[in-house]
């Protein structure tokens, strides 16, 4: 029996030593410990022999059981090193480009429109959406343009035969939501807006305007600036410094228009801030108590400020887009910069 | 912190304004947490005397007693020790209900049994199970228990916060609510206590104090009592320490946490015996520990201390660790005969660091660590030297040893009526503030002026002055005066004397806390700022959908809202379709930018056709906008739409993964995975859709009975109207349309509700199925998974397949079902069951056989 052990461990070693992966010691490990190993086979004949022998006998096959144990385990052990590292021993070009799933892309107009209502947000603002198509009550009246104004005439707006028209500018939802809440508001007005201009570097007959709308007790320039600021700050970046200077918009009094330091030269002097050293952003000013008064808002308890921002304006400065047809004309090579 | 309904009535009268506890508690600051019933038992459990008991033949205990109910004398077994002739115990009468069990009336060994005599742990008052309830002698007979107990009791469970130590007692709860609700708050009186003292046993006889840390210590004060009685409590003592959640002792233990739960303030008692003497009386020593003092608690642990940790101690040995916990050496014990009553007061962090350092957590270390006033030992004192007299007789020497060395006055701090508007948004009267604020126990010393000076800051506590009008007058001291600007404001201000037990109030800002506790935060007015304007669903909505698009490979496109009259023409709708009702500008610019458009669709085509012709063949674009639609009424009906167009390549090329051009089911994958994440439920797919897509190549999509989204394949002859020539491009132009507007309405809120992750494990099984043409793969996958909906989780197919192998006129469909079951692992068998009768079923149904 010695001699039949001997024999079968020298047979287990040759085959574990020479097995080559993981998959092929499990069968080894079953021929030589598995329920019809011989070695098992030999503790069935332990019954056999005269009782004075068993424990030497049983002793002998578990020692032979316990080396092979060892034996496997010690492989196991060096193929689950070797495994991984064989696989660094086929020669993969790792320089190869990945599978990338494609990615697409919004329209650089939505990504300047989404930045600044997110801006805007944060500062507690809600976004309130009106219509394209109105009438000139809340176009041209409820915001204090007079009948004999300029901007009625066909030149400048676009009317539908039926005699209404395209807003020229979405301050018509400042009055739609005046006309259906009470202060205090506190709201912008993201949308597109139409004039008659022709297209040009710098025009375009369809446009988008974003217009910021505050309306409480005590509402005051002061609070205009200093929202200005702050959204020119988190869009351009804190270095970006704003100023308002007097204008004229019938729906605000006083009216101001806004500019800010050129992004380009830090308000040096620049191309594209034509020396300057600002950029016009939009019209802005306090509302003027005549539009409360049409809107039956108490215009001695409340005081507002409201502001309009060009989106294509500034989706220009800040890509450095050159003309504004570029955005309308929808060419992927163009639009495949923005994902 | 626990407290009891019937024990705070105690210091409360309560009136009608105290009918919402719960709510009373909660919105003054004191947030209950839970409440609970106690002790709701039955009335049929009275009182009763055993006048007789004899042991019964055979049993070691259990004793056959003879009980006067009062009206007559019932026959008892009762196993207790404690039972013996003459005490008045509790009896549950034949057909009581205690919880699960009915008491009946009985033969226990063959004798006669009606009812039980009770112990606490079996009516649900305790977990004392040592023998039956034992009552005073003087007792009425066959009263109700529950009556006699004031039962049931309310237990509230209170969060105190940690600024409000105050709080840490009934009383001081008490005080809150008399303040809130305008009660009357009930305080004991202790005038009494000097009735009680021996006049010829003067307490300097028997015992020193040395205080060597004032700092630690501010207040030590200490009573002694003679010939005590040490046993245990009487009942309603027990129940009250139990019901407030402390476990009774002994009598004098009882009352020192009884006073603990009554004042809040923590007290302690030593065996006098056990202290060391020195010249015939000890000394009690309040000093810091040795390094490596070895200390042996009452929790039965030994610890290490060091020099951070303020003990009380004898002339040799440390006795308690202040105001953490008591010692072995010196607690009360049944033998006990003389007593040293300890009230003191430890300074707050001083408690904390021991308490955190030893990790020893005590009901005493949790108050002290709060910061306690030094005033209330003395109360606190006095209240338990009654209880101790009463409850376990001795001697209780004269008079009191008391170190109080820092004795602060009262603390004054000004409150400035228009400082209050301004914090909390009203204007309350000087008469309102006062009234609140004294309920509280703050004492009003009447208007003066308040300076502030300028630059200033931090606002200090002002300094009482008095002018030589004798009117208040405080100011703030400037802390440099050359450069305090000329400027003050003198404003009006209210003065408060602090209590001393509101260690809590120091400052201008929390009095204006105070106040507006007890008017209510609820009585607050709102600002009206309503945020309802903006549709937040619609406005998510819209950007998750674009940015699903995106990240599937689709590129936004902006297009002009005018456009040509002609191009919707070319789309072939219908003479009634209303997309041909296009409005007419009055002023065009040119015919080209004439009419407002009613469809996304053509334009998205004629910008592919665009980028086409700049050579670029994979498109996938989508426009996100409005569409404008005939309507005589202002508003005008503007609708968004969404409109995907995609051609060409599925994926980009790729060295690896090879591209196909993209299909039907591609496309329509996008489709319903983009309403799936809108929410939408009960959708239907119908075969009907517009005249430019392919018919057999497209399909649309029906929510609630309206069509929401066509897409298909766009017809050569049409996009060759745009100028593609899809037979030379050698790729078909897919187009998807989708009514937005309606598709916002009808989504869900989209809300997602969490379901367990099954439970047990799933049984994968993948069939295949010869099936006819014609029969569709919706219906055979909607028919499996309705055949047995408790363990069929999901129903796909993995496989199709039409060829050599397939007859003509089939195909074959290999589906994969994932079998689970929520409540059990399905075992083999189960599995194959359900398996047999899905083949079964398609076999009767369509006569669909396994492939």
């Amino acid at each position: 029996v010695q001699q039949q052990l001997m024999e079968l461990l020298a047979r287990a070693k040759a085959d574990i030593e020479s097995c080559p992966n993981l998959n092929e010691l499990v069968n080894v490990k079953a021929k030589y410990l598995g329920k019809k190993s011989l070695l098992i086979q030999l503790y069935s004949r332990l019954k056999e022999l005269p009782a004075d022998e068993r424990p030497a006998f049983g002793q002998s096959v578990n020692q032979a059981r316990e080396q092979i144990e060892a034996l496997i385990s010690l492989k196991e052990g060096s193929l689950r090193q070797s495994s991984w590292q064989t696989a660094t021993n086929n020669l993969l070009d790792l320089s190869l480009p990945g599978y990338k799933p494609a990615r697409g892309g919004l329209h650089p107009l939505t990504l300047v429109m989404r930045e600044i209502e997110d801006v805007f947000m944060s500062m507690g603002f809600e976004i309130a959406e009106g219509f394209d198509i109105e009438d000139e009550f809340h176009n041209f009246d409820a915001l204090n343009t007079p009948a004999d104004h300029p901007s009625r005439n066909l030149a400048d707006t676009f009317y539908l035969k039926d005699g209404n028209l395209l807003r020229t500018q979405t301050s018509t939802v400042q009055v739609r939501v005046m006309e259906n809440y009470p202060p205090p508001l506190r709201i912008i007005s993201p949308g597109r807006c139409y004039r008659n201009d022709k297209a040009d570097a710098s025009h375009s007959p369809v446009f988008h305007q974003v217009e910021a709308l505050v309306v409480d007790e005590g509402i005051s320039l002061a609070d205009m600036k200093d929202t200005l600021q702050n959204f020119a700050q988190i869009m351009f970046g804190r270095k970006v410094r704003t100023r308002i200077r007097p204008h004229f918009f019938p729906f605000t009094e006083p009216s101001a228009e806004m500019d800010m330091s050129c992004v380009m030269c830090d308000g040096r002097g620049c191309k594209v801030c034509k020396q300057t050293g600002w950029l016009e952003l939009g019209g802005a000013g306090m509302v003027d108590p005549n539009v409360f008064d049409i809107l039956n808002i108490d215009s001695e308890k409340y005081t507002g400020f409201a502001f309009g921002l060009g989106i294509d304006r500034i989706a220009m400065m800040k890509y450095n887009i050159p003309d504004l047809r570029i955005l309308y004309e929808n060419d992927l090579r163009v639009l495949r910069q923005f994902r | 912190m626990q407290i009891s309904l019937d024990w705070l009535k105690d210091y409360l009268r309560l009136n009608e304004k105290s009918d919402d506890l719960t709510k009373l508690l909660t919105f003054s600051g004191i947030e209950v947490e839970d409440v609970r019933i106690y002790g709701a038992i039955p009335e049929t459990i009275i009182t009763a005397k055993v006048i007789e008991s004899v042991l019964m033949e055979g049993s070691d205990h259990l004793q056959i007693c003879q009980v006067d109910t009062g009206t007559e004398i019932l026959q008892v077994v009762c196993g207790a020790p404690n039972c013996t002739p003459g005490i008045i115990g509790v009896l549950a009468l034949p057909g009581t209900k205690l919880g699960d069990i009915v008491i009946k009336q009985t033969q226990i060994r063959g004798t006669e049994s009606s009812g039980m005599l009770c112990s606490e742990l079996e009516l649900g008052l305790s977990e004392d199970h040592g023998g039956i309830i034992i009552l005073p002698g003087d007792t009425p007979l066959g009263v109700s228990f529950k009556e006699l107990l004031k039962l049931p009791d309310t237990l509230f469970e209170l969060e105190i916060t940690p600024n409000r130590s105050d709080l840490l007692g009934y009383l001081g709860i008490a005080t809150d609510l008399a303040a809130n609700t305008g009660s009357e708050l009930l305080t004991p009186t202790v005038n009494d206590v000097s009735t009680l003292e021996d006049e010829t046993n003067s307490i300097e006889k028997f015992l020193t104090l040395d205080n060597k840390e004032p700092q630690l210590c501010p207040r030590y004060t200490a009573r002694v009592f003679r010939g005590v009685k040490v046993s245990e409590s009487p009942l309603w003592l027990r129940l009250r320490l139990v019901k407030s959640g402390l476990r009774p002792i002994n009598n004098i233990v009882d009352i020192t946490n009884y006073i603990m739960l009554e004042t809040g303030h923590p007290l302690h008692a030593f065996d006098y015996d056990k202290l060391e003497k020195q010249q015939g009386k000890p000394y009690i020593i309040i000093r810091r520990a040795e390094a490596k003092e070895s200390f042996a608690a009452l929790d039965g642990k030994n610890y290490l201390l060091s020099e951070s940790d303020l003990v009380i101690a004898d002339s040799k040995k440390a006795i308690a660790i202040a105001g953490v916990i008591g010692g072995t050496n010196s607690h009360i014990t049944e033998t006990t005969i003389n007593i040293v009553l300890e009230a003191a007061c430890f300074n707050h962090s001083s408690v904390r660091k021991t308490s955190f350092a030893h990790k020893i957590i005590t009901d005493s270390a949790y108050r002290f660590e709060r910061h306690l006033a030094s005033d209330t030992a003395e109360f606190a004192s006095a209240r338990a030297a009654q209880l101790i007299c009463k409850l376990a007789g001795g001697i209780l020497c004269k008079g009191m040893l008391d170190d109080w060395q820092t004795q602060s006055n009262g603390l004054i701090v000004p409150l400035r009526p228009n400082r209050l508007k301004q914090v909390i948004g009203i204007k309350l009267t000087k008469i309102q503030i006062s009234h609140y604020l004294t309920k509280l126990g703050l004492v009003y010393l009447g208007e003066g002026c308040y300076k502030k000076f300028y630059p200033d800051s931090v606002e200090k506590i002002p300094k009482l002055v008095k002018d030589h009008a004798e009117s208040l007058y405080f100011e703030v001291e400037p802390e440099d005066n050359l450069h305090m600007r000329e400027i003050e404001l003198i404003e009006e201000a209210l003065y408060f004397e602090i209590p001393p037990k509101r260690v809590d109030l120091t400052r201008e800002i929390d009095l204006i806390e105070e106040v507006i506790r007890l008017y209510g935060m609820d009585n607050v007015p709102q600002k009206v700022k309503p945020s309802l304007i903006m549709d937040r669903r619609s406005f998510r909505l819209k950007r998750q959908i674009a940015g699903f698009l995106v990240d599937n490979g689709f590129q936004e496109i902006v297009n002009l809202s005018f456009t040509d009259p002609d191009l919707v023409h070319k789309l072939e709708p219908a003479a009634d379709d209303i997309r041909l009702k296009q409005m007419s500008l009055l002023n065009p610019q040119n015919s080209n930018l004439s009419v407002m458009r009613t469809t996304l669709v053509p334009q998205l085509i004629l910008n592919a056709q665009y980028n086409l012709n700049h050579g670029i063949k994979l498109l996938k674009l989508f426009e996100l906008n409005k569409v404008f639609l005939e309507n005589n009424t202002l508003p005008k009906s503007e609708p968004l739409r969404l409109s995907i167009l995609w051609s060409g390549l599925n994926i980009e090329n790729h060295w690896k993964f090879k591209p196909q051009q993209c299909d039907f089911f591609q496309l329509k994958g996008i489709i319903e995975d983009l309403l799936e994440l809108s929410g939408l439920s009960g959708l239907d797919y119908s075969d009907i859709v517009s005249g430019y897509l392919i018919c057999g190549e497209s399909q649309s999509i029906l929510c609630n009975g309206i069509r929401i989204a066509e897409y298909g394949r766009l017809k050569p002859s049409i996009a060759a109207q745009y100028g593609i020539d899809t037979i030379e491009l050698k790729q078909a132009v897919w187009i998807a349309d989708i009514d937005l507007e309606r598709l916002i309405t009808l989504a869900d809120s989209h809300e997602y509700t969490y379901q367990p992750a099954p439970k047990y494990p799933s049984v994968e099984r993948d069939i295949s199925f010869l099936i006819r043409d014609g029969i569709a793969y919706s219906n055979i996958q909607e028919r499996i998974r309705k055949a047995n909906q408790a363990s069929i989780l999901h129903v796909c197919l993995i496989d199709e397949y039409a060829g050599k192998q397939v007859p003509e006129g089939f195909r074959s469909l290999t589906f994969r079902i994932v079998f689970n079951h929520p409540e059990k692992t399905l075992t083999d068998d189960e599995v194959e069951s359900v398996f047999v009768s899905i083949v079964n079923d398609l076999k009767s149904q369509w006569d669909i056989q396994l492939r």
